[in-house]
């Protein structure tokens, strides 16, 4: 019995070290610029304050610019979005939110991947930073528990042990901040790759098309934000970013997932916006100054595409009929469309 | 089941704690149902041919068995109303009988590592040659795929079987426990190769759990992971880059990435046997060590025996001392110290038989004219070797050189590392040809590299080389430790238990942040595909 006590105490011993060695390790990440615990510590600074949210994937992350919507709309808004926002992620950081603020509207950013993305294909990385995102030490661990699976908990503890073997590299060379100077409320400016497009329309028309398998654990969580914003009674609106041209030719199914969101929007009662489809797009959004790659609007972009988002809001408020603003389907759209750069 | 995996470290945890829950005499059940657990994760399909070898074992050793005890009784009671000739005729008629099965089940075993090994070799082979009379080739449309560990636990109970014919020892009696020794998972994919009495002594005696094999065993298996993981997973990738472009690199960069060859393959098959050591000195069970420090050795024949030496000892007892003495070798060695002199009666038995051996050694390793090459240039060097024994005693005496000295051991030690590389890479690049692609170029291509970047283009970042840097030194350092003493015997000696705890921390972060990302480059063993 005593060497099974001296096993288990140095088990215990080792795990008590290991700790606290990691832990000193990750904690120059965890307190430093990393931009998703970063924005956590200012959503809880605004906490109480914020009546509008942007909520979604990298598209709505790089899309909606919270100044322009505060300035156009006359709210204080929130962009929660981040790269491969999962649908429980979104669902998590709205239920967490909605219950410390006095929402009236969010928007829900959906895109051709919203349901499709098969979590247990596509890794933790969204989920690595709605740990980052959420706040509080139980939300987080609770949601580690639920999002991340037990295959995934080596890649990552390696992750985080990364992250901070490059802090602990900053400090030595003095280049460590616990300010990320590219947070604007959630919103975060995108870097311009010309090559991406660079494309002849004409040789790539309609060549691809996106997966559309659903994920049922995506409707689920999206019936469950629908549930949350009507229970909370915040208006929900439903939108797809504006894609660059290159891909709006490419890909042949654009359709199939607009009218897959028309259908959620017309039985929940709700507002779907597809912004590929605004009359306007190419003159405003072109590919050569709005987009910094096929699917991710560019600063200059995001500002003319958040005003006109801005625009349709208000004109709706006021009681327009904004549909004549946008083509009724891709099909429209393209026959209106030149394949000329 | 992939060993560098949670599962795999969930398995043996459950597996440790059923098994000193359960009462002692039970204990071999609970390793019995875990190797065939292991084992079926791997595919139910591949647990047939496990099956096949211990059914057929068990049968055939059986039988041996009662043909021994029935002709033991029938002398007994014979004796005295037998003349010599009738009973020397009984045990020759007996003695067919159990050649005849003995045969019957090397055949079927050995039948089947050879289907599934060297057909479509086979295949390739005849189809060149029938290809250069204009017949048209052999379709070789079978998909065979290798079952888990066939190589190793083949020989292993071929060697029991042969053991029992031997009259070694009697054949066991428990089916359970012949199945346990086949399937004993610890060792089913890269071995050891055990003895079946030496295997059998430590798996059906009781085992009580003690904290010093407890501890002992983790850290040596942590030692294992940090081997595999960190040293041998990244240097995968460099040299699976010189071998892909060898022949764009320097001389000196192809012979760079020739020695990490040698580091990498030492770290994971020496790894993979500190991990799997490590979990039965857990479990109380202790498996024949494969590894002795060969990059110490000083010359080709120690090295094979310091080097997988389980596997030396298998083909030294099955298949060198049965050539060596067979009875047309040992007129072949009249003949030769006739005609030869004294010492050539001596040496042309043995190096008849290493020929086989060593030739075998390499088909062993792989299907491909590569690894019989591979093989049969070690069996030159030690034939050689026995050869010129005498001739090189005279040189040294000559030139004065001092065996003893430490400049003499240093010279030999490189020598016999040098020597091993280059052949040990011969069959790893692809065909033969790319081998002797690969020395040409570091013999003929004399460009300096100027920079870093020149000198080692396969290196994007410095920190994993750094660590494997580290890693090979540790690895040098404990080597040199466990000449006189075992390292956990040296670390309990000169630390305390808190700086152990903490350099085991240290380690296990180490694994993970240098071993994860390697992982997918090497993440499977190197010896696994034998």
């Amino acid at each position: 019995m005593n060497n099974f006590k001296s096993a288990i105490r140095t088990c215990i011993i080792f795990l008590i070290v290991l700790t606290i060695l990691s832990a000193a390790i990750m904690s120059a990440f965890f307190i430093g610029e990393n931009y998703y615990y970063q924005d956590s510590r200012e959503r809880a600074e605004l906490s109480g304050t914020l009546d509008f949210f942007v909520c979604g994937a990298s598209h709505a992350m790089r899309g909606f610019r919270p100044d322009i919507l505060d300035q156009e709309l006359g709210v204080n808004s929130y962009n929660l979005s981040c790269s491969r926002q999962t649908m429980q992620g979104r669902y998590e950081l709205l239920n967490l939110e909605l219950n410390r603020n006095p929402a009236k509207t969010v928007v829900l950013e959906l895109s051709y991947d919203s349901m499709t993305r098969n979590r247990d294909e596509e890794g933790p990385e969204g989920d690595i930073y709605m740990l980052g995102k959420l706040g509080g030490f139980m939300p987080r661990i609770k949601y580690f528990f639920s999002a991340i699976r037990p295959k995934e908990y080596g890649r990552m503890y390696y992750n985080y042990i990364d992250n901070g073997v490059n802090c602990i590299k900053k400090i030595i060379h003095g280049t460590w901040t616990n300010k990320n100077t590219k947070l604007e409320k959630g919103y975060a400016a995108y870097k311009r790759d010309d090559d991406e497009l660079n494309q002849d329309l004409k040789k790539i028309y309609h060549t691809r098309s996106f997966e559309e398998t659903v994920y049922e654990p995506n409707v689920e969580y999206l019936n469950k934000i629908i549930a949350l914003c009507k229970e909370k009674n915040v208006q929900l609106i439903l939108v797809t970013t504006p894609l660059s041209k290159v891909t709006v030719c490419r890909y042949d199914n654009l359709d199939t997932f607009k009218e897959w969101y028309e259908n959620v929007a017309n039985e929940n009662g709700l507002q779907y916006y597809d912004f590929n489809l605004i009359r306007d797009k190419e003159e405003k959004l072109p590919d050569s100054s709005a987009f910094s790659d096929k699917f991710h609007l560019g600063n200059k972009g995001a500002g003319t595409f958040t005003k006109m988002f801005t625009d349709v809001l208000n004109k709706e408020a006021a009681g327009e009929d904004t549909s004549a603003l946008f083509y009724g389907s891709y099909s429209e759209l393209e026959s209106h469309m030149t394949l000329d750069k | 089941m992939d060993l560098l995996t949670l599962g795999f470290l969930l398995f043996c945890i459950v597996l440790v704690i059923v098994y000193y829950l359960v009462p002692k005499a039970m204990q071999w059940w609970i390793l019995l149902a875990a190797s065939l657990y292991f084992y079926a994760m791997s595919g139910i399909k591949n647990m047939i041919y496990v099956l096949i070898t211990a059914l057929s074992t068990y049968a055939a050793t059986r039988m041996i068995q009662s043909l021994t005890d029935r002709q033991k009784e029938w002398i007994k009671a014979n004796k005295k109303t037998t003349s010599k000739e009738e009973r020397a005729a009984y045990k020759a008629h007996i003695q067919a009988k159990r050649r005849a099965i003995l045969v019957a089940a090397l055949l079927l075993n050995f039948g089947i590592l050879c289907t599934f090994k060297y057909l479509h070799f086979l295949i390739a082979q005849v189809n060149t040659v029938i290809s250069s009379f204009g017949a048209s080739p052999i379709n070789d449309t079978l998909k065979l795929i290798i079952p888990l560990g066939i190589s190793f636990y083949t020989f292993q109970t071929m060697g029991y079987l042969v053991d029992v014919y031997w009259n070694k020892y009697p054949a066991e009696k428990n089916f359970g426990r012949v199945l346990l020794f086949v399937s004993f998972f610890p060792q089913m994919t890269q071995g050891p190769i055990s003895n079946y009495k030496d295997l059998t002594t430590e798996l059906f005696k009781e085992h009580t759990f003690t904290y010093h094999h407890f501890s002992w065993g983790a850290q040596r298996m942590f030692w294992g992971f940090f081997k595999k993981m960190v040293v041998a997973n990244v240097l995968s990738a460099y040299v699976q880059d010189v071998f892909a472009n060898y022949a764009s690199y320097s001389g000196i960069t192809t012979l760079i990435g020739a020695f990490m060859y040698s580091v990498q393959i030492y770290a994971d098959f020496s790894g993979y046997m500190d991990m799997m050591c490590g979990f039965c000195e857990v479990l109380d069970i202790r498996l024949t060590e494969n590894f002795e420090r060969p990059y110490f050795s000083k010359s080709i024949a120690e090295y094979w025996r310091r080097w997988h030496s389980s596997l030396g000892a298998w083909f030294k007892t099955y298949i060198y001392y049965p050539m060596a003495m067979v009875k047309w070798n040992q007129k072949l060695g009249r003949w030769a110290k006739q005609k030869l002199g004294k010492t050539f009666g001596q040496t042309v038995p043995a190096s008849v038989a290493l020929v086989v051996v060593w030739l075998t050694t390499g088909l062993w390793h792989g299907a491909s004219w590569a690894y019989i090459a591979w093989g049969g240039v070690n069996g030159i060097f030690i034939i050689v070797s026995l050869w010129m024994e005498t001739v090189y005693a005279s040189w040294k005496q000559k030139l004065g050189i001092n065996e003893a000295s430490w400049g003499w051991r240093a010279f030999q030690t490189i020598r016999t590392f040098i020597l091993v590389t280059f052949i040990k890479v011969l069959p790893e690049v692809g065909t033969l040809s790319d081998g002797f692609g690969l020395w040409k170029q570091i013999f003929t291509n004399h460009t300096i590299p100027r920079s870093f970047h020149a000198l080692l283009p396969f290196v994007d970042k410095k920190m994993p080389l750094l660590a494997v840097m580290i890693g090979t030194i540790l690895i040098f350092v404990t080597s040199l430790i466990q000449r006189r003493q075992p390292i956990r015997q040296w670390l309990e000696d000169h630390t305390n238990y808190a700086v152990r705890v903490l350099i085991f921390a240290v380690l296990f972060i180490v694994i993970v942040y240098f071993g994860y990302p390697a992982s997918g480059n090497g993440g499977g063993f190197m010896y696994e595909q034998f």
